[in-house]
């Protein structure tokens, strides 16, 4: 399925209304089109985190609006923009945020879980997913032993494994080598011939200038320019 | 102090102290969302009050089981309580044994049937993405924690007022033949029980949710006098037994719960339709067929025993 | 409806992490462990009393005099056969032997099966005589002398047979000091069950200083006597079982806290906070399940294999170190076991659960 992100006067604020009040998103608006990969680029602190949560229901907006499939996710109750994340979106952390003392498998199916699908088309799905991001070979090793690297491959993994139409990456880069940095843009442009929509929050050099990448946002004090 | 009668009694009694513990915390957050609950503001309270939901659901869904568990362990308790009582034989006795007795059952199976129809409520509000019916099933939940804290004290009240030394009346006299309401005979009692059946069949069947609220509530009263005065006497093979605790015993294949639970359930269905399309103004039918299917088991469970009862011996009691 | 992988991966992190759990385990097994012991004795001795009731006559006629017992003679079976309904009266003699040297009653009971010079004893019995060196006979101190028996046989304790003796009915005279037309009670038989007690209030007419207990009045007493001790036993557990309990909860709130990034992982790829809510209740469900089984098994082990050392002193004073406990459960028994310890555990995680299932999860994107 394709995506589409609409984002109208966007605001996220903390601490409302108070003292120590901080706007952390200013009036973003924002149009991604299917099958887009979009990198929003910026100092640490600048938002791009902020709006990266925001647009994957991780946390609500202040004010504005986030049509994604012309469906409004910024007033979602919890039951459904939970079955947003699981289903629409696939998140890849900086810090992978893998659950130690389980292996790279159960990882990848945590995901699954939630849907009641046959144990058959669970192995199938987790086994695919293993192959794309290039992990299969280390399905059984407990996650804790993985190098960082190949940590993040699992993290691919379980985002790809519902096969969801949009991918989050938050500084995917940060905690990886320059060899693996480039391994991951390799990912990037194997998910622009899937057809994911992506959106990469980073402040890495290494993305600059793709001829595969669709726009660059820039953002700066939680404002786009 | 009757209520140390029984280790049953105290452990019920501290079951039932957790479960209010349980409500009166959920009552808190639900006081907390009636008062502030505003779906338009996008402020982290009124997020959080949104959490409080959960929390709240939780708690009842939990509070629900554990109370069908403890409505069958009351029961039980009280056939129990019938070998220390003297006079009574069964059940009959002890809950006849004071003035709370029979007002504290009936309110057990109301609580059950109004706890149900909150899940359904609930159940309807979560699927909507606006909380459609949030002050509604939180205005019920508030009317169910004040029936729970008056069904606490009749509890305390029934426990320590049974009798130890006056012996109470037993099945065999507290049924006396001459009981039905509105000097019904039994074949009379027995036209209107299945006529009322059939009017519960075809309105079901058309989902006439207002004729079918009705023609059970009426089911429900004629159901308990036709089975304690007329099916219940072929579930005991004696004319004179006539009592609705004794077939909840052993020597009946615990049958009762059967009879009784399937009579409830097809009750609950049957009526809770009615109910909720008055709170949530919206036609909601999806019950009936349950109410068809457990009315159905009712019906054909009571009258079986009438007729193996005439095809083993050839005559009726 | 319940989803299987749901449950499948919810023990799976149970398994991950059972060192956490490993605590609550251990508590809450010996808060089943202690109150099924304790139900399981009751259960036990109320067993044993009621088999023995059983074998009682329909009424037990005693006599009084200045509101003391006193013997009935043979002119009191005369009267009470002359009742009609009653079809035999039998005259039992029954009493209690003061062994100064250990301080302590013996109850002497007839079996007309032993000769004159033998007697059966309890193995509570057999262990204070044989402390006095009394091994194979004991020697009576009575009014005309020393009465000498063999021990003949050993039978179990139990609450009923603790402290019996059983011996023939002249020695049981002889010891008692009783006349040979003295009886220590008279056990009248009813062939009508339903006469029982119009036939007890005949009795009481025709001797007011008389006692009269029918077998039911009996059966009311020991369940009264029963019930009422259990149940104020049950409250001071509930007591001491609200402050474990106080310690579960804090120790699982700790638990659940370590693991709030997970929780957040989880809520990020998708779990609602219901889910979250159910996990952690499958989680707990399992562990009390566990719990209730080993804590029960432990409990019957300790009470009928081991006879409950310690537990039985308070139960039935010093005295009863060779009281054996007739194993006795009562699927009720458990049920009811089973409400008062895995449903307040289970109530105690709601909040916790709840808690943390509600946390910000934002912290996942740092």
């Amino acid at each position: 399925m394709r995506s589409k992100i609409l984002i109208r006067n966007l605001y996220k604020i903390y601490n409302e209304k108070k003292e120590n009040e901080f706007f952390a998103l200013k009036n973003i608006n924002l149009n991604i089109k299917c099958g887009e990969i979009v990198i929003i680029k910026g100092i640490s602190g600048s938002g791009k985190s902020t709006l990266l949560s925001l647009i994957g229901a991780l946390s609500k907006p202040s004010s504005g609006d986030i049509l994604v499939n012309e469906q409004n996710i910024a007033k979602l109750p919890d039951i459904f923009s939970s079955q947003y994340r699981n289903e629409e979106v696939g998140f890849i952390f900086q810090s992978f945020n893998l659950v130690d003392g389980l292996s790279v498998y159960d990882n990848v199916k945590a995901p699954l879980v939630l849907s009641n699908i046959n144990q058959d088309e669970l192995k199938k799905k987790i086994n695919l997913a293993l192959e794309v991001a290039n992990i299969a070979h280390k399905s059984q090793q407990m996650v804790s032993n993985l190098s960082g690297g190949e940590k993040q491959r699992c993290a691919i993994a379980r985002a790809l494994v519902n096969s969801p139409s949009l991918i989050l990456a938050d500084e995917p880069t940060a905690n990886l080598d320059k060899n693996n940095s480039l391994i991951f843009v390799d990912i990037l442009k194997k998910f622009k011939q899937l057809n994911k929509t992506v959106v990469v929050a980073t402040h890495d050099t290494i993305f600059d200038n793709l001829a595969f990448v669709d726009t660059y946002v820039n953002i700066e004090d939680g404002a786009i320019i | 102090m009757s209520l140390f009668l029984l280790n049953d009694i105290v452990v019920f009694i501290f079951i039932e102290v957790i479960l209010l513990l349980l409500l009166f915390i959920s009552e808190f957050s639900v006081l907390k969302v009636l008062k502030y609950w505003d779906f338009s503001a996008t402020t982290t309270f009124q997020y959080a009050l949104e959490k409080r939901n959960y929390l709240v659901n939780t708690i009842i869904y939990f509070t629900v089981s554990v109370k069908i568990v403890l409505f069958i362990f009351f029961v039980k308790s009280l056939d129990e309580l019938s070998l220390l009582v003297p006079g009574a034989m069964c059940a009959t006795g002890v809950i006849g044994a004071n003035s709370y007795g029979n007002i504290l059952l009936l309110f057990k199976i109301f609580m059950l049937f109004l706890l149900s129809i909150w899940i359904i409520i609930n159940k309807l509000d979560l699927e909507s993405k606006v909380f459609p019916y949030i002050k509604e099933k939180y205005y019920l939940f508030s009317f169910i924690f004040v029936l729970t804290c008056i069904e606490f004290c009749l509890e305390l009240f029934y426990f320590m007022n049974i009798p130890l030394s006056v012996p109470v009346f037993c099945c065999s006299t507290v049924f006396k033949l001459d009981n039905l309401p509105f000097e019904l005979n039994t074949s009379g009692l027995l036209i209107i029980y299945y006529l009322l059946f059939v009017v519960i069949l075809i309105s079901s069947y058309y989902k006439k949710s207002i004729i079918s609220f009705f023609a059970n509530i009426l089911f429900l009263f004629t159901s308990y006098y036709a089975v304690t005065y007329f099916f219940g006497t072929y579930i005991y093979e004696l004319p004179n037994h006539k009592c609705p605790f004794c077939m909840l015993q052993k020597e009946y294949f615990y049958v009762g719960y059967f009879i009784w639970f399937s009579l409830f359930l097809g009750v609950f269905f049957g009526i809770s339709p009615y109910i909720i399309e008055s709170i949530t103004l919206k036609k909601y039918t999806y019950l009936h067929k349950y109410c068809i299917l457990f009315t159905t088991i009712f019906v054909a469970l009571s009258t079986y025993f009438v007729v193996s009862y005439y095809l083993k011996n050839g005559v009726l009691l | 409806m319940i989803n299987k992988n749901f449950v499948d991966f919810s023990i799976l992190l149970l398994l991950k992490d059972k060192k956490e759990y490993l605590f609550s385990f251990f508590i809450f097994t010996f808060i089943v462990f202690l109150a099924s012991s304790i139900l399981f004795i009751s259960d036990s001795i109320k067993h044993d009393l009621f088999i023995a009731l059983d074998k009682q006559h329909q009424i037990i006629v005693k006599n009084t005099k200045s509101g003391r017992y006193t013997p009935l003679s043979e002119e009191h079976i005369d009267s009470i056969l002359q009742i009609s309904g009653v079809d035999n009266v039998k005259g039992k003699v029954d009493g209690y032997y003061y062994f100064a040297q250990d301080r302590r009653y013996f109850h002497i009971v007839v079996d007309e099966s032993l000769d004159e010079h033998s007697m059966i004893i309890s193995s509570e019995i057999k262990s204070i005589l044989a402390k006095f060196k009394y091994t194979t006979q004991f020697n009576f101190l009575t009014q005309d002398g020393i009465t000498s028996l063999d021990i003949k046989k050993v039978i179990k304790s139990n609450i009923i047979s603790n402290d019996v003796i059983l011996v023939n009915e002249d020695i049981a005279r002889k010891i008692l000091n009783m006349d040979e037309d003295e009886y220590s009670y008279l056990d009248v038989l009813v062939p009508n069950n339903s006469e029982i007690d119009f036939i007890s209030l005949k009795i009481v007419d025709l001797y007011p200083d008389i006692k009269v207990k029918t077998k039911n009045d009996l059966k009311s007493d020991y369940e009264y006597v029963f019930y009422y001790k259990g149940g104020i036993f049950m409250i001071l557990y509930i007591v001491s079982m609200i402050s474990f309990f106080i310690l579960l909860k804090n120790q699982i709130s700790s638990v659940f806290g370590e693991k709030k990034r997970e929780i957040a992982i989880f809520r990020s790829i998708g779990f609602a906070i219901k889910d979250i809510i159910f996990l952690k209740f499958i989680q707990n469900s399992v562990v009390a399940l566990c719990s209730y089984f080993l804590g029960v098994f432990l409990a019957y082990i300790f009470v009928f294999i081991f006879g409950a050392p310690l537990l039985k002193n308070i139960f039935l004073g010093h005295d009863a170190s060779h009281i054996i406990f007739t194993p006795i459960v009562d699927v009720k028994t458990l049920f009811v076991m089973f409400i008062f310890t895995v449903i307040p555990f289970l109530a105690s995680i709601l909040l916790p659960a709840w808690k943390i299932a509600v946390e910000d999860m934002s912290e996942v994107i740092k």
